[in-house]
């Protein structure tokens, strides 16, 4: 299996050149990438939503998962937090009766 | 039969060599910021998250094999994750299994309740689930104004 260099989809069949067509971006090599750098491709097919190109994509593929693994920024941001009930029950147990002596 | 004692989703888990397990902030609620821009289809956060149950053995199982299955489900049912995790019950003594599933990523693109689900492959019975909520706060028109931390 061979990487995609546009997309970093990881199961190309065949080598990103001689006219393989990546399935998940749909990059033609050798073709696609002659007047236009990989960056642009990618940028490009992330504009259209990044959506799988050759049929159904397999299952549980996520583009933005793709794009994370490969260590590239995805096109949107937002903050997170972590929020919880504030209910919260806490007890200290002690005891004042004094230990019983071990027999 | 191993028999599940919990099953919850936090920040961390720290596994200390001896044996004891720590969690760090459980998951109830993940507040999600949206910016002016609209959230793409299938959007993610890289946010670093565990799933992690814990099982009791039963001391007639030594020796035996399980599979311990874990699906982690979108808010509108779907399947974002499943993993199957295979365990021989092969230490004397060893009362306890933990299962610690790691994710890189939460799926954000929808509001509503992720849940985890787990249940051992050979007894079905033998399931429980924990869900957490996915909450949109109001859109910022002013990204730059707004300190986000993280897609």
């Amino acid at each position: 299996m061979f990487m995609c260099p546009v997309c970093f989809y990881k199961e190309m069949p065949d080598p990103p050149a001689d006219y393989n067509i990546c399935p998940c971006c749909g990059t033609e090599f050798e073709n696609d990438d002659e007047l236009r750098t990989y960056a642009q491709l990618r940028a490009h097919w992330i504009s259209r939503g990044a959506r799988w190109f050759f049929h159904a994509p397999p299952p549980l593929w996520n583009p933005w998962e793709q794009l994370f693994t490969a260590g590239y920024a995805v096109p949107y941001s937002v903050g997170v937090t972590f929020a919880g009930s504030v209910n919260v029950v806490s007890v200290e147990q002690s005891t004042n009766e004094p230990l019983a002596k071990a027999a | 039969m191993p028999k599940l004692r919990f099953v919850i989703a936090c920040e961390k888990v720290i596994i200390d060599q001896a044996g004891p397990v720590s969690l760090i902030s459980i998951f109830q609620k993940m507040n999600i910021q949206l910016q002016a821009a609209p959230l793409p289809e299938k959007a993610l956060s890289n946010i670093r998250w565990h799933a992690f149950s814990l099982w009791e053995n039963d001391p007639k199982d030594a020796g035996q094999s399980f599979t311990v299955v874990v699906e982690v489900f979108n808010p509108d049912g779907t399947v974002f994750n499943r993993s199957e995790v295979p365990y021989t019950n092969n230490v004397p003594g060893n009362s306890q299994t933990k299962v610690n599933l790691m994710f890189a990523v939460v799926p954000i693109w929808m509001e509503g309740d992720i849940v985890i689900r787990t249940w051992l492959k050979e007894n079905e019975k033998e399931s429980g689930e924990y869900r957490f909520a996915i909450v949109y706060l109001p859109k910022v028109e002013n990204a730059e104004a707004n300190n986000s931390v993280s897609a």
